[in-house]
């Protein structure tokens, strides 16, 4: 059985975040989020959920993997002079493009902002939604454990009582951001973290009661823990009022509710935003280039303000989020804007999924796969001191030959390696991992995991 | 010496296992033999059956009506049924396999079939999991929701092998089968489609994988095409998972989920070593019967999961349609007609999605949460939310539908009222803390407060 302890309890009920002591209708809690926190560099992740068929976002586009691509991708295949070219002034050699539903992400990759690294799993690869995912979210394949890569962050930097540094968007409170002493903080959209009796005198006199289950005895450690969310609850309340986000629809909605977080500068350094539907198994084609443009589309409404070249507005009327010809835009509302320079300048975007999907198509879509690649949007200059060193990192695993081609693509890269460049140049994680010290999941066989050289230089300093 | 119910075992019993307590339920099982009490939560006659029905058959009229695509009203249908049902334990079955199962409204499937496949639930819900297990190979719902409609022998959709393997039957700690077997599994489930206007399976041999198949260990398929044997090779899929060592690896793995879901914090790992799954699992598959009805029985009537450990407190998180159906059930929303939902305020749907479950919405095949999972800030207003929207309603309604509330100040009648047998301190005292504080409050304002703080204090939340 579980052992039950106090701190089992509140690390799975993702709570973490103290013992309750004062009325939070008694001050503002948002105070104190520091110098250091203001301006602090961010890192967003996306979570394509399902399993992203990465071999028909980053696509070969001629050579001899373009062959086996024709090959087996007869139905589900993107024509060549359909994929919008990776090639950023003579850069890179163009042989591989993105899936044309990406126009936004195309135009950042040839603004130099967009890295694209290729044949990323991790070793002894699992094919279950479930299993993967939590591999990728726990940030170590030899024991899966109950932190998340993001969350053990949390645990070495603490998280100060007044501040919300790590955020989840969209769906439940993720893995990743489960340490063993501190959690992220699930905030869907800001209409999900108010009391729906609001706060008139007779509503605030239950919170204040309600928050005050945060001292039921501890020997009854589960009631325990919920009664403490119970007071983090209505702290979180108080702590959002007045934060708004524009919501034109789609995964649109999340991105712009990490916008409004990291534009009021409350100190959020790591965000994790789940998505869904990528497990393609059949009617690929149409699935695929939606869920594709839906993404497209988030990163056009996070970064320049608008959808399909129409602005976005806060309390404006969302659109459908389908595809050409049935889109519908959001219109009206008042108009968001680009995103502030600066904050772009010190925020990471940066994709994963559980896995990529086989190389062959069934009838019609595809089935559980493995490597993929990840795509990472960041600064191309070093204006926070770090920048993101566009173009394509890492090696393109093998797809075999026409005659005999490959069953899956596998790995060229740990996913680990790729955390740790994060953790360790991105996100300021001084006690972060390092060979034989900090996390032990980023410990393979007692060796630098960058020390293969696969992944030098996806961050340069300035 | 009879062993007989407490109210406290009538409160934890009904809590975990049938949506909830009424002060009803307590005043007329306390005192009475344990077992009768829990034998009266079972649907009378044979595995099987469906327990008495409402008037007319809702799910036929529902799944005429849903080619409107109105998933709300499936859900606002099963909410009341769940409140109105006899037999609770079978209605908290049905939600458990449909959390097992777990499929969502997408569109396609339709509701229709979605509220087919509830129904199929329903009949084997304390039947035969063998008989379960093979519906839901061959249910429409699902052959859309995992592809086995495009399942078909020169393009073999691995979706749903795996995750009746994964998810349904075996589970993953140990994991004893390799992607070889979800290949092979894959290629004896080809050959359905769905017929849209029945909302029934069909099987076409010429979309069939004719060829001997191995999986776990065991020959599958082979048959002479288009023969019966042929038809119904799904089910020997069926049969090479639960045949694994000897049942165990099945049977502990359904032994698991139901600790997990009607008991207590418990991983796969446990179930070679917890005295209560191991118990559970053999009544499942003793006689190689596949029984739920006397696996969930040995459940029920179990020490180790009548009495709370004292070293570890109440362990179990209730759902949020748990949540939602007891205190529905608590204020004594009316009897309506059937799927009318018009005492439903509309807003449930939402405090539901907040509070992290919608019927016919799970969020993936592995269906939702559980225990500890359900818990976050967020989802914790939802909960909250569930409370405070059902009080304000009755409050707009004069409270004209409410059984009558206790007084504001009579903490014993809370209690009893919200099927708890007491409460703990903290509670009690944020309880006294609310009542003392000087306020203009009428009492009936009062008196929903008191409803809201109950309902969302630990006491009530864990069970």
């Amino acid at each position: 059985m579980t052992t039950l302890t106090r701190r089992t309890v509140l690390k799975g009920a993702a709570a973490g975040v103290g013992m309750y002591t004062l009325s939070p209708m008694l001050g503002k809690a948002w105070g104190a989020a520091g110098p250091q926190a203001a301006g602090r560099r961010t890192l967003i992740v996306l979570d394509l959920g399902g399993g992203n068929d990465g071999l028909n976002m980053v696509v070969p586009r001629s050579g001899a993997r373009r062959a086996v691509y024709e090959q087996v991708r007869p139905t589900i295949g993107l024509a060549a002079d359909s994929l919008l070219p990776l090639d950023r002034g003579g850069q890179d050699d163009g042989s591989l493009g993105l899936h044309p539903a990406l126009t936004t992400l195309h135009s950042l990759y040839r603004a130099d902002r967009v890295a694209v690294v290729q044949g990323v799993d991790y070793p002894n690869h699992n094919y279950s939604h479930f299993t993967s995912n939590d591999i990728w979210q726990a940030g170590n394949p030899d024991n899966i454990g109950d932190s998340g890569w993001l969350g053990r962050h949390l645990d070495r930097v603490g998280q100060p009582l007044d501040q919300i540094r790590a955020v989840g968007i969209g769906g439940s409170l993720a893995h990743a951001l489960r340490g063993d002493e501190h959690s992220g903080v699930q905030v869907n959209s800001f209409g999900s973290t108010h009391f729906v009796d609001g706060d008139s005198p007779l509503a605030r006199k239950r919170h204040e009661i309600y928050a005050g289950f945060a001292q039921h005895s501890a020997l009854d450690p589960l009631r325990a823990a919920y009664g403490e969310l119970c007071a983090a609850t209505v702290r979180l309340d108080a702590e959002t009022m007045g934060l708004v986000a524009a919501q034109p629809g789609g995964l649109a909605n999340l991105f712009l509710t990490a916008r409004t977080l990291l534009s009021a500068d409350l100190g959020v350094e790591v965000v994790f935003i789940q998505t869904g539907g990528y497990d393609t198994h059949s009617g690929q084609t149409t699935l695929h280039q939606t869920l594709l443009r839906d993404l497209d589309r988030a990163l056009e409404a996070f970064y320049f303000g608008t959808i399909e070249g129409v602005p976005v507005g806060i309390g404006g009327t969302p659109g459908n989020g389908l595809p050409d010809p049935l889109y519908v835009p959001p219109t009206g509302g008042t108009p968001i804007g680009p995103l502030d320079p600066a904050i772009a300048d010190r925020t990471l975007v940066m994709t994963f999924s559980e896995f990529g999907r086989r190389i062959g198509e069934n009838a019609g879509g595809t089935d559980h796969g493995a490597a993929a690649p990840m795509l990472l949007v960041g600064p191309p200059s070093a204006a926070t001191g770090v920048s993101l060193v566009p173009g394509l990192h890492g090696d393109h695993p093998d797809m075999g030959s026409t005659t005999l081609p490959a069953d899956n693509l596998g790995m060229t890269l740990d996913m680990r390696s790729v955390y740790q460049a994060v953790l360790t140049k991105w996100i300021d994680d001084p006690t972060g991992p390092r060979p034989d010290e900090g996390d032990p999941a980023f410990r393979l066989n007692g060796t630098n995991l960058e020390a293969d050289g696969s992944l030098a230089g996806l961050f340069a300093t300035a | 010496m009879p062993d007989l119910a407490t109210r406290a075992d009538v409160s934890r019993l009904y809590g975990r296992a049938a949506f909830g307590a009424t002060r009803a339920d307590l005043d007329t099982w306390q005192g009475q033999p344990y077992d009768a009490v829990v034998d009266a939560l079972f649907p009378p006659g044979p595995p099987g059956t469906i327990g008495r029905l409402p008037q007319i058959d809702e799910v036929e009229q529902i799944s005429q009506e849903s080619q409107t695509q109105d998933v709300y009203a499936a859900i606002r249908w099963w909410l009341e049924r769940m409140l109105e049902t006899p037999y609770p334990l079978e209605e908290r079955m049905t939600l458990f396999w449909h959390d097992h199962f777990a499929t969502a409204f997408l569109g396609e499937p339709d509701v229709g079939m979605l509220m087919l496949q509830n129904r199929t639930l329903r009949q084997h819900a304390l039947g035969s999991f063998r008989s379960l297990a093979n519906a839901m190979t061959t249910d429409a719902a699902m052959l859309y929701w995992l592809n086995g409609i495009a399942n078909r022998v020169d393009g073999v959709n691995e979706n749903y092998a795996r995750e009746f393997l994964e998810l349904f039957t075996l589970g993953v700690v140990p994991q004893v089968y390799t992607e070889t077997d979800i290949r092979e599994a894959a290629k004896a489930f080809t050959g359905f489609l769905v017929n849209t206007s029945t909302r029934t399976f069909q099987f076409v041999p010429t979309r069939h994988d004719a060829s001997v198949k191995t999986v776990l260990g065991r020959r599958v398929g082979g048959h002479l095409p288009g023969s019966p044997q042929e038809a119904l090779e799904y089910q020997e899929v069926t049969e090479a998972a639960l045949a694994h060592d000897g049942g165990k690896t099945a049977s502990r793995f359904l032994a698991y989920k139901l600790v997990q879901q009607f008991g207590y914090p418990v991983t796969p790992a446990d179930a070679t070593t917890d005295v209560l799954i191991q118990d559970v699992a053999w009544a499942i598959r003793a006689g190689d019967k596949w029984d739920l009805r006397k696996g969930v029985r040995t459940l029920l009537t179990h020490p180790k999961w009548r009495y709370a450990d004292p070293a570890a407190g109440k362990r179990l998180v209730r759902s949020p349609v748990e949540t939602v159906v007891h205190a529905a059930k608590v204020l004594g929303f009316p009897k309506t007609n059937v799927y009318g939902s018009l005492y439903w305020p509309q807003q449930i749907q939402f405090m539901l999605e907040r509070a992290g479950q919608v019927p016919f919405l799970p969020p993936n095949v592995g269906g939702w949460q559980s225990g500890l999972g359900w818990l976050s800030q967020t989802t914790n207003l939802g909960r909250y939310d569930v409370l405070s929207v059902l009080a304000q309603y009755l409050h707009n309604l004069a409270l004209q539908y409410a059984l009558p509330l206790p007084a504001s100040g009579d903490l014993d009648g809370w209690a009893v009222y919200m099927g708890l047998a007491s409460f703990s301190t903290n509670t009690k005292l944020r309880l006294q803390q609310y009542l003392a504080d000087p306020q203009t409050l009428d009492e009936v304002q009062k008196q929903l407060s008191m409803f809201v703080l109950v309902g969302t204090s630990p006491d009530w939340q864990v069970m």
